[in-house]
This record gives structure tokens, C-alpha cells and sequence, in this order.
């Protein structure tokens, strides 16, 4: 305790509340298993969670969403995506999927390797 | 208990709505037992309120104490105006638990010596509250002006004053001279109008024939522009007793006194903490009489000497205080005492918890 002298305390202004902690939103690949074989039409399945928006990426290229869809109210707990891999060449190719929320944070990166053949 | 109102537009009846109020407060006393309440309406009550004679204050009991309140804070004024010397004159039988809460007390045309807003001096009187009021004009203008804002006299214990104004008074604005009274967060300003010459004091902690004035304590009160044209002998005298406390006071502005803190008359073991003294004149601390006094955390800048002197002796701690070297005060002049950050007086205080006390004037915790 450090008391001043005289009949007034100093008030010092208390330090800010520190900010509250931010829970980014994460998201999970459901299909397809890592390191599976894909073919023609593949379809895509993360688990976002806390999500406004899920971005989907093959190497380093966005890849065209088509047709997203929720399997349960809110926000996109399971989210399909399409990759029409019928014109993609024969390889292995790296899926990357981030999660975003309404305040715009961004999620660790979700990935698994797919193999074209 | 029972509730009774007065009113200058009462109907003079019950008593026990404002409508059918006593339109005197003598007249409303008259209904009272003890732990009776009551209420009174704006107006000027042209009476005095006494403990004795055909109407007086009956006392309460310590869980219902009596109540003689102002309906709205300030709007009821007693005021005599008859030449006598009390207002509220407890001069009968010891009286015990008792509030006054809200009333002008205004000695404007009492007499010209010896006049007081409160005088509660019956020996053994106790457990009495003047609060959230105003005891004002204990003046007459008359030589030799002398007036008492709230007297507690010898005997009398557990006395309080809290939230009080008490101004323009002739010579003292508290004289204290029972034992475990407590005065706090009230405000005291221009008095020691008249008085005696080197006889004034704003608080007068004291009894004439020496006995003890025991374990008051005066805190948390702003003591301000006080003095006198007659030269004032010190704004707080602490004497004849043992274990006074006076802290977490503002006290400044005070002219024409010789000291500001006076001890005197054997005081003992008297504690004055954070307390902060600014811009009064007189020497800051004279220990004429006394001993085992503790002056500690306390400001004392621009006095007429920041000094702590002992001219009759006896001990003194006085370590730490800030004396003599600028504060940093936020805005002195217009009565803002807060400390900037750079002040010298931040964390170089002790911690005197031990005493009863963690807090500041304005109730912050240290």
C-alpha cells in the first residue's frame, strides 16, 4: 500500500480493460479424406464453425465455390463444396480451407492433400 | 412511532398529515415521545427547540431514535430572532438519541454575547445527530460577537455532526468539549467574525477546567476562509484530552490566526493525519502543551510558516509530511486540492491503517 500525503489520494486512471479474447472461427475437413483419390466431380465437405464465409483454395488458386449448402440451421456447420476436377491434370494437389467470421478474423488453416487420377 | 408534521399552511389539528400540521414546531413537540418523527415544512419558525420547559424534545431509544427533520433540506429555518442566547437549547435534563436532520439553524437576533446554534451540554447527554443542516449567524454584529455554531459540552459522548454547514459565527464554529464526539464531512466557512481578541478558533476542542475531551475525531471536513478582524489564537485547537484524531481534512484560506493547529493544555497522544493546510496564515503546528503527538502525512504549503514548532516542549513524530515544498496541487485556487501526477506528495506517505482509517477525503481507498 502506498499512501500519499495530504487529504487527497492521487487517482491514477486504471489501466484499460484489456480487449476481450477473440475466438477465431475454425473449420475441419469432412470429405475428402487426406491423402484420397479424386476424380471427376469432386465434392467437398468442411465443418466451419463461427463462420459467416468459408474460401476454399487448390495449391494456391481459389477455387470456384458451387453450390454451398448448410446441413443444419445457422451458420454453415457442414458447407458442401463442388470441384469440378474433371479439367484439372493428373496430380497431387493440396486443398486449403479457411473459415471466416462476421468481425472478418480468418481461421487457422484446414487442409488434406487430394490426388487426381 | 408515530409521524407529526408542521407546517406555516397546516390546519393546527392532529398533527398527522401536512394538512391537518401543527403550524408551530413547539406545538409539534407537544404530540412527541420518544421515538416520535417530526416532519417539518418549508417556512421560518420564529422558536427555539429545548429539552426542557412544556414542550421539549423527548428522547428516543438507541434502535428508534427521535427525528426532528426538514421535509425539504434547507427549507425549514429556526430562527428565534428574540434576543436570547440558544436556538436549539438543551439546557434541561440529560437528553439521549436524538436526529436533527435538515434544519437552518440562524441565530440572526440573538444576543449579542454567548449565542449558540446547538448547544448540547448537559452532562451525560449523548447519542445526539445534527445532520445533512446549516448553523449560520451565530453573530450579532454586536461587540463582543462571540457565538458557537454546535456546541458538544463536557460530558456529553457519542455526539455526531456529519454533512453540516456551519458559518458566520462570532467565535468558534465547533467547540467540543465531551468525549467521543465525531465531526465529519461537513464545511465550515467564515467564521471567527468577532470574538476576543487571540481568542477564535473554528474548532475548539477544549474544557475550561481542564478534564479530558477524549476520542473525538474531526475528519473529512473543508475548513475554509475563516477568520476574523480580531486576531484569531489558532483554526484548531486539540487540548485537555487524549487520542483526538483530526485526518483527511482541507483546511485553507484561514486569515488572521496566529497558528493554524494549536495543541495545548497537556493534549496526549492527539493523532493529525492527511490532512492538507494551504495558504493559512500562522505557523503551521505549535505544540504549546502536549505530548506523543503524531503529525504525519500531512501537506503544509503557502502558511504563514510551514513549520511544526513545540514552544512548551513535550514530543512530537512528525515524519513524513510535505512542508514548505510545492505540492502540485491540481487548482488551489478555486479550492481543487487533488495531486497532478508529478506531485512529490504521491507514495511518499505512511500507511496508517493501523489508526482506523484507509480512505481520503473523498472516501477514496489509499
Amino acid at each position: 500500500m502506498n499512501w500519499d500525503i495530504g487529504a487527497i489520494e492521487a487517482m491514477v486512471a486504471p489501466p484499460p480493460p484489456p480487449p476481450p479474447p477473440i475466438t477465431l472461427p475454425t473449420i475441419t475437413f469432412v470429405t475428402p479424406n487426406n491423402a484420397g483419390f479424386a476424380s471427376n466431380d469432386v465434392t467437398v465437405r468442411v465443418a466451419p464453425r463461427g463462420a459467416v464465409r468459408v474460401e476454399l483454395f487448390r495449391n494456391d488458386h481459389v477455387l470456384p465455390i458451387v453450390g454451398v449448402a448448410a446441413e443444419d440451421s445457422g451458420l454453415p456447420a457442414v458447407t458442401y463444396l463442388r470441384w469440378q476436377a474433371v479439367t484439372i491434370p493428373r496430380a497431387t494437389y493440396m486443398l486449403t480451407a479457411y473459415a471466416y467470421d462476421a468481425a472478418g478474423n480468418k481461421s487457422l488453416p484446414a487442409t488434406v492433400t487430394v490426388i487426381r487420377r | 412511532m408515530t409521524t407529526y408534521y408542521v407546517s406555516p399552511s397546516g390546519n393546527n389539528t392532529t398533527g398527522l398529515s401536512l394538512a391537518n400540521a401543527k403550524t408551530t414546531i413547539n406545538a409539534g413537540l407537544g404530540l412527541m415521545t420518544g421515538g416520535d418523527r417530526l416532519r417539518i415544512d418549508n417556512g421560518t419558525y420564529a422558536e427555539r427547540i429545548k429539552n426542557y420547559g412544556s414542550t421539549p424534545v423527548p428522547s428516543g431509544s438507541s434502535g428508534a431514535p427521535t427525528i426532528i427533520e426538514a421535509i425539504s433540506p434547507s427549507g425549514a429555518i429556526v430562527k428565534p430572532n428574540d434576543g436570547s442566547y440558544y436556538v436549539v437549547d438543551f439546557g434541561g435534563s440529560p437528553s439521549s438519541y436524538i436526529t436533527f436532520d435538515g434544519l437552518v439553524i440562524d441565530g440572526t437576533g440573538l444576543a449579542s454575547d454567548g449565542t449558540y446554534g446547538y448547544y448540547l451540554t448537559a452532562i451525560g447527554e449523548h447519542d445526539i445527530t445534527v445532520k445533512n443542516g446549516v448553523a449560520q449567524n451565530m453573530f450579532s454584529g454586536v461587540a463582543p460577537f462571540a457565538g458557537v455554531g454546535v456546541l458538544f459540552g463536557h460530558g456529553t459522548y457519542n455526539m455526531l455532526s456529519r454533512n453540516m454547514e456551519v458559518h458566520h459565527c462570532g467565535e468558534y464554529a465547533y467547540y467540543i468539549s465531551g468525549n467521543t464526539a465525531i465531526v465529519e464531512d461537513g464545511y465550515t466557512h467564515h467564521n471567527n467574525l468577532g470574538g476576543s481578541p487571540g481568542h477564535n478558533y473554528v474548532f475548539h476542542v477544549y474544557h475550561t477546567s481542564g478534564a479530558n475531551v477524549d476520542g473525538n475525531i474531526i475528519r473529512r471536513m473543508r475548513i475554509v476562509e475563516n477568520g476574523a478582524p480580531q486576531l484569531g489564537a489558532s483554526v484548531i485547537l486539540l487540548t485537555t484530552g487524549i487520542g483526538n484524531l483530526f485526518y483527511n481534512n482541507l483546511v485553507y484560506g484561514a486569515l488572521n490566526f496566529s497558528r493554524v493547529l494549536m495543541l495545548n493544555y497537556g493534549v496526549t497522544n492527539t493523532g493529525i493525519f492527511n490532512n492538507t493546510f494551504y495558504g493559512n496564515s500562522g505557523t503551521l503546528l505549535d505544540q504549546v502543551d502536549g505530548t506523543g503527538t503524531l503529525f504525519r502525512n500531512n501537506i503544509g504549503y503557502l502558511n504563514g510558516s510551514d513549520t511544526v514548532v513545540r514552544t512548551g516542549g513535550g514530543t512530537i513524530l512528525a515524519d513524513p509530511n510535505l512542508l514548505g515544498i510545492d505540492p502540485q496541487f491540481v487548482d488551489p485556487a478555486n479550492g481543487d486540492f487533488r495531486l497532478r501526477s508529478t506531485s512529490p506528495a504521491i507514495n511518499a506517505g505512511a500507511d496508517l491503517s493501523a489508526y482506523g482509517f484507509n480512505t481520503d477525503f473523498f472516501g477514496n481507498v489509499r
